[in-house]
């Protein structure tokens, strides 16, 4: 198994701060819209576009590579996409929300090539193990102490045993924020509330995968 | 927001809630006094309400960094490709002919570049500080770079601002790590295409010997020839302002525009280029129409950094037309010879045609 880079990355320092530096002392796009933004790129702009690639490229590797762990694979993908987007820059849709967008076209892509690759639709169950891993953290924030130590090890084990899918959505739902619209379109759900349904159905896992008699607090709160 | 539909909520639908997510994770004022005063007035849910709180607090997610995933590679590849897929029919670009010899820089020249070009970054740094009214920046070290490209290669070069341009072969561009004043300038020898990140504050200026073209949030492509002397820009998107040394020479550019101008005579000369003839270059497309012998000698020895000579003239209406892509030396005068009944030998770096 490769190596994962398990550096914390707490949901509430994440997702807003994958800007490079450089990036940061372009400051007009700031106080620009998802949409302005997008308008600029459509229309040929290409510091509208390296603004886009530099803002979301960690965050897309970091969403690929939970997907399918294999970084040439995933770079390629990265790499494909944008260049299509590029060169459909005219014909691609108007988006309000980039992150999302972006997203579902990597996922899609991804799970293009490795159907190519492996003759089959979807990832394989053999692959399905490893990514989208989450975790309890119980030094993080316990300021109320509603939690104890024992119960958050019951819910981690609960949660390691969540299928890839289930955890997918934990993490598009609490990592990435994306909406439950959002979450249909990137997860290929007919409906949004698909996406609901699929969140419960995590949640409930966990409440499944919980030993009551070892945390009676848990069996009283579900 | 509605108040009501929370007070059945069990702790799944709490974890499950777009906006009570949101305050957990964004944590606005706004939200902390609605739930503030939510957990108020429903005492009995508010243990339920904190777990749900914690638990969202608490997860965390292993990332994966990018590693040996290049983030520059990347974009570098994304452009490039994009750049040599591209059927600009919204683009203008300009064809040309620059310089016609690659002058090989041996190690004696190199030390005469480095002395030109430290006198370049003094008139450069010194042109700045001319339009700042203090000075501030003796702490303020700035470091140029050059990129150079021989006859081999087109690059694309990022600037410290987000723009980037592509190089064509046999260029080179000059540029800072940072653009620490209130100008951003590069300088060029050869031929490039500017995409310029917009910047109002911070007019981008490129000098091409003493002509000076400053964009605002543009493309434009830049060409000038040491041995004809001249310099050419055409604009492609956007608003260019050209001048020169002296104050009285300028001229605004609107797409489609180009502008030539010839150092001798120190005149800008303004026309229209046409759209088939200058998209050649970024695509490795040599485009011949109906050119005459002078013009064919010039492109194939700026394309291929050969020196061509003529064992004989060809009459007055001979023209050529033709193109190739990605074709090396060879092969194009082997079609040449077919088409255009020419005989030639190439040794080393000499060509000579017999038409």
């Amino acid at each position: 198994m490769e190596k994962i880079d398990r550096e914390r990355a707490f949901i509430q320092e994440n997702s807003e701060n994958s800007v490079n530096s450089a990036e940061s002392e372009t400051s007009i796009y700031i106080n620009l819209s998802d949409v302005d933004i997008w308008k600029m790129f459509k229309s040929g702009n290409e510091s509208a576009f390296i603004h886009i690639y530099r803002k979301y490229f960690k965050s897309l590797v970091n969403y690929g590579l939970q997907i399918y762990r294999d970084k040439e694979l995933v770079k390629d993908a990265i790499q494909d996409m944008f260049i299509e987007l590029r060169m459909k820059r005219k014909s691609v849709l108007t988006t309000d929300k980039i992150r999302p967008f972006l997203n579902t076209l990597l996922r899609r892509r991804i799970l293009k090539y490795i159907g190519k690759s492996n003759g089959t639709e979807h990832l394989g169950q053999n692959l399905s193990e490893y990514g989208f891993l989450i975790e309890l953290s119980p030094e993080q924030r316990m300021i109320n102490k509603q939690l104890d130590e024992e119960t958050i090890r019951q819910l981690n084990k609960a949660i390691s045993r969540l299928t890839k899918n289930e955890r997918e959505i934990i993490y598009l739902f609490y990592f990435e924020k994306h909406s439950y619209e959002e979450i249909a379109d990137i997860m290929e759900l007919k409906k949004i509330k698909s996406a609901r349904n699929l969140l419960y159905k995590a949640l409930a896992a966990l409440r499944e995968n919980m030993n009551p008699q070892k945390s009676a607090l848990f069996f009283m709160l579900f | 927001m509605q108040e009501k539909r929370y007070k059945d909520y069990a702790l799944e639908d709490f974890l499950a809630d777009e906006s009570f997510r949101a305050w957990v994770l964004c944590n606005s004022q706004e939200m902390n006094d609605f739930w503030g005063k939510w957990m108020e007035n429903h005492p009995g849910k508010k243990a339920i309400l904190l777990q749900a709180k914690e638990i969202i607090s608490a997860l965390y997610f292993p990332v994966y960094e990018p590693g040996d995933i290049d983030e520059n590679e990347v974009l570098d590849k994304i452009i490039l490709e994009d750049y040599s897929n591209r059927h600009h029919a919204d683009e203008f670009l300009v064809y040309e002919q620059m310089k016609a010899h690659h002058r090989k820089l041996e190690r004696w020249t190199w030390f005469k570049a480095a002395a030109v070009l430290s006198a370049i970054s003094l008139s450069i740094v010194f042109y700045i500080f001319k339009n700042q009214p203090e000075p501030v920046a003796q702490s303020l070290i700035v470091n140029w770079t050059w990129k150079e490209n021989n006859f081999d290669q087109r690059s694309v070069v990022r600037l410290p601002d987000g723009s980037h341009v592509i190089l064509n072969v046999n260029s080179r561009i000059h540029y800072p790590d940072t653009f620490a004043f209130e100008n951003r300038m590069v300088e060029l020898e050869g031929e490039a295409f500017f995409d310029v990140a917009e910047d109002i504050h911070k007019p981008f200026i490129v000098k091409t010997k003493n002509l000076y073209t400053e964009a605002l949030g543009t493309s434009f492509n830049i060409r000038n020839s040491d041995k004809h002397r001249e310099i050419e820009i055409a604009l492609v998107s956007g608003k260019v302002r050209v001048s020169g040394d002296a104050t009285s020479k300028e001229t605004i550019l609107a797409p489609g525009d180009k502008v030539n101008y010839n150092q001798k005579s120190q005149k800008l000369q303004k026309s229209a280029f046409n759209l088939e003839e200058v998209t050649g270059w970024k695509e490795g497309l040599l485009l011949f129409k109906n050119d005459n012998y002078n013009t064919l000698v010039k492109k194939l020895e700026h394309w291929y950094g050969v020196e061509v000579s003529l064992l004989n003239r060809p009459p007055e209406s001979w023209e050529i037309n033709g193109r190739f892509v990605n074709q090396n030396l060879h092969d194009v005068l082997t079609r040449l010879e077919y088409t255009h009944g020419i005989e030639f030998k190439i040794v080393k770096n000499k060509v000579e045609i017999k038409f």
